[in-house]
């Protein structure tokens, strides 16, 4: 696979622009990767692609979001989706209000739907939200009118980040079809591999999973992706490895018997990469346990790692998604 | 509704009918004389010979007359509350469905663990609804439940509601003391130790839910089948919901076969209707791959479960707001029951005998209770349906105190027209109709 420029596929004046291409996404809301088809996602990827080109050439962006509101509720911790949606939003020409939800109602007894209807009748434009249920960004855009991106469900989906990973990809592969992806770690409780099974597959990725088998998802095998339980195995001919953090918690017992035993066997450095897939480069949705799933010398390798370009085309890529949706909820979409 | 509009101590001719009876296996033309509360003559053709001076007269028109259904599971929230399905909201939700007989398992605000708690619930139960069969607790706390003393009661069986206990050798001896006092014992396939959010497979993994592996309900069918052969004790067992389990009814000694029971919604739904998280198809257990339900469906017909049950679990509407994990289980479904087991005839898979005889005799013969036929002497408990008549179900519609379920929105094919029970009018549609028209 050889490396291209990391530059845009498509150059026009307005990032945005090909919000009017004839397969664009045209929901109101953006709720998981199954909305797109592969027409869609790329006019999606390559808006994000101009949006970071203007932004490193520090270009006039075109505020498609002025006067509008979009409101962050994040009932999970997050730094960077959070700061990186509320980004997307200010260079956008928005106003972006973040609900702090630690003090809101729902921490006393407020039903989360109640929560959501009263924050509609606010009617913000948008609302950007991060729930631990899978289905949760689902109810918000029944019960609301503002437009609704789902910023991670449970272990159900995290469509910005696939999307993000795809245009990290694109950027430096110089197109995601063919590539050969292997994703690494917690599985079963990744909402990112979930959303990057499904997306990359679209795109004509070859995606293997590789974990031990307590940590993949429950009929792995219908998701129709190789599956390995070992880097010997699973990692010759990747040209990406995307790892995953594990929660330490789920490392006492239930799904890993300890830290050290996950680290020998599943966690990644220079040395094994280099004997397995010397060619290929390191992805982490973050954020990472260094020393369990991924060393920090290979986090931070600068040849290796892709880790800081999806944080940088996080922020591009939900800028797409915010103007997409806002033209589509402009222009009356279902 | 005002059932006493509806009602009248005269006799009743009803004649011009399709008559099905499972208990003689007839389908065919019929008309009924029903006085006193019981079926006093049967005929075999569209009209009677003759019939008694004064008596009333219904002209059927084509429509099906049949035994009104015994529902063998059915649940409520409480014995009194504004907005929760009590004995008295279900009782007269039964009516609405065709239902005559429900048995009420316990449940968690309801749990029908003491005689003291069967007499309260007894006391609830309404004279104009649906008969309400409570079930007494196989457990009271951590400890067997006084069975003698709840039979005493008036508990018309014993059930686990669905909370199994871990313990087989509690189980067992729970058993075989229930056994003593001749009290048929429910009991659930639901194992203690998974949460049956949702059937372990592709749709779950793919929505990002921890699945239960649809075989643990084999395991657990199989556990309960073995332990009642040990106490000696025939009992009803469900839910049946996937092919593991019919494969280990099949492989069962006919001697240790228990009566099993399917929900409704099972044989309607599969795990795809989950696909955009609907909290509405959240249900216990969940919902199964289609070759499950297919599978069932062709049980259902051979009569291998031979009980199809509402399963009607009330649960608060506000509930239903939540994501699909977080969600109120279960839902309305005792008036769906009988236009969504329709449409296994409609569709040509069950015979519309087979369809009554898990609806109405089979039940009511595992309960043992006079119901359930068409025949001279029998209690006038009988529905009168239009098969054809369509509907989009409509749960803010129901008279369910609980306003979800699964078939809100769906099109299904066949109408309740009348219900009685005793050769009493209990439910009207068209008076019904006419009282929301006002």
């Amino acid at each position: 696979m050889s490396m291209t420029t990391p530059t845009s596929t498509e150059t026009t004046s307005d990032p945005a622009s090909s919000d009017l291409a004839p397969h664009a996404f045209a929901r109101r809301h953006f709720l998981s990767i199954d909305q797109l088809n592969e027409a869609s996602a790329r006019d999606l990827m390559n808006a994000s692609s101009a949006f970071a080109d203007a932004i490193r050439a520090e270009d006039d962006i075109p505020h498609h979001l002025a006067n509008a509101r979009v409101m962050t509720v994040f009932f999970e911790n997050s730094t960077r989706t959070l700061a990186s949606f509320e980004m997307a939003v200010k260079r956008l020409g928005g106003e972006v209000i973040s609900l702090p939800i630690a003090a809101s109602s729902t921490k006393k007894g407020e039903s989360l739907a109640d929560t959501l209807k009263t924050l509609d009748a606010m009617r913000p434009d948008m609302v950007v939200m991060r729930h631990g249920a899978p289905g949760a960004a689902d109810l918000a855009a029944r019960l609301m009118d503002a437009s609704v991106i789902n910023a991670g469900d449970g272990a159900r989906g995290h469509p910005t980040q696939a999307l993000l990973d795809a245009v990290t990809l694109q950027r430096t592969f110089g197109d995601v079809a063919g590539l050969r992806v292997t994703i690494c770690g917690d599985i079963r409780h990744s909402r990112v591999a979930r959303s990057n099974v499904a997306l990359l597959s679209l795109l004509g990725a070859q995606v293997r999973l590789c974990a031990p088998g307590p940590l993949l998802p429950d009929a792995v095998h219908d998701w129709g992706v190789p599956v390995s339980h070992s880097f010997a195995e699973g990692l010759p001919g990747s040209d990406v490895v995307m790892m995953l953090r594990v929660q330490t918690e789920r490392m006492a017992g239930h799904f890993v018997p300890s830290v050290r035993e996950y680290h020998r066997f599943f966690g990644l450095d220079l040395k094994t990469l280099m004997e397995h897939a010397p060619a290929a480069k390191v992805m982490h949705p973050g954020p990472m346990n260094r020393g369990v799933e991924i060393t920090g010398s290979l986090a931070d390798h600068l040849t290796k790692s892709l880790i800081l370009d999806q944080v940088e085309l996080g922020v591009a890529t939900r800028m797409a998604v915010l103007s997409k949706l806002m033209a589509n909820r402009v222009g009356g979409a279902a | 509704m005002t059932t006493s509009a509806l009602q009248t101590n005269k006799p009743l001719v009803i004649y011009g009918a399709r008559l099905i009876d499972p208990a003689s296996q007839y389908d065919g033309p019929g008309a009924v004389l029903i006085e006193n509360q019981r079926i006093v003559g049967v005929s075999q053709s569209a009209t009677l010979n003759s019939k008694p001076d004064g008596a009333d007269v219904l002209d059927a028109q084509g429509c099906v007359l049949a035994p009104a259904l015994v529902d063998l599971h059915t649940q409520v929230q409480g014995l009194l509350g504004n907005g929760l399905e009590t004995p008295a909201t279900l009782a007269r939700a039964a009516l609405a469905g065709g239902v005559s007989h429900a048995v009420v398992h316990p449940s968690e605000n309801c749990p029908l663990d003491t005689p003291e708690a069967i007499m309260a619930f007894l006391a609830q139960t309404p004279n104009d609804g649906a008969v309400l069969l409570p079930a007494g607790n196989l457990r009271h706390q951590d400890t067997m439940a006084e069975y003698g003393l709840m039979q005493e009661a008036g508990a018309a069986l014993l059930s686990d509601g669905g909370q199994v206990s871990p313990n087989a050798a509690q189980r067992l001896a729970h058993l075989r003391y229930a056994q003593q006092f001749g009290l048929t014992v429910c009991l659930s396939t639901l194992h203690p130790d998974f949460d049956h959010l949702a059937t372990a497979g592709a749709v779950a993994s793919g929505l990002g839910l921890h699945g239960t592996p649809a075989s643990v309900e084999a395991l657990t069918l199989a556990q309960q089948v073995m332990l009642a052969q040990e106490a000696r004790c025939r009992p009803l067992i469900g839910p049946v919901t996937t092919h593991q389990a019919l494969e280990t009814l099949r492989k069962l000694d006919r001697e240790a076969m228990a009566v099993t029971w399917t929900p409704v919604t099972h044989l309607s739904f599969n795990a795809v209707d989950m696909g955009d998280l609907d909290p509405q198809y959240r249900l216990c257990p969940p919902l199964r791959i289609d070759d499950d339900r297919r599978t069932l469906i062709e049980a259902t017909r051979t009569g291998l479960v031979p009980i199809i049950t509402s399963s009607h679990a009330p649960c608060s509407t506000g509930g239903k707001l939540n994501p699909f994990s977080q969600a109120s289980i279960g839902g309305a479904i005792i008036e769906d029951l009988l236009p969504a087991a329709l449409s296994l005839y409609h569709t040509g898979d069950v015979e519309l005998l087979t369809l009554w005889q898990a609806l109405s005799l089979t039940p009511a013969r595992a309960l043992g209770i006079d119901t359930g036929e068409i025949s001279k002497g029998a209690p006038a408990n009988l529905v009168l349906v239009d098969l054809d008549a369509p509907s989009v179900r409509r749960a803010e519609a129901l008279m369910s105190a609980c306003k979800a379920s699964p078939y809100d929105g769906r099109r299904l094919q066949g109408r309740l027209l009348k219900t009685w029970i005793k050769g009493q009018m209990m439910y009207d549609f068209e008076h019904e109709l006419a009282e929301a028209s006002c």
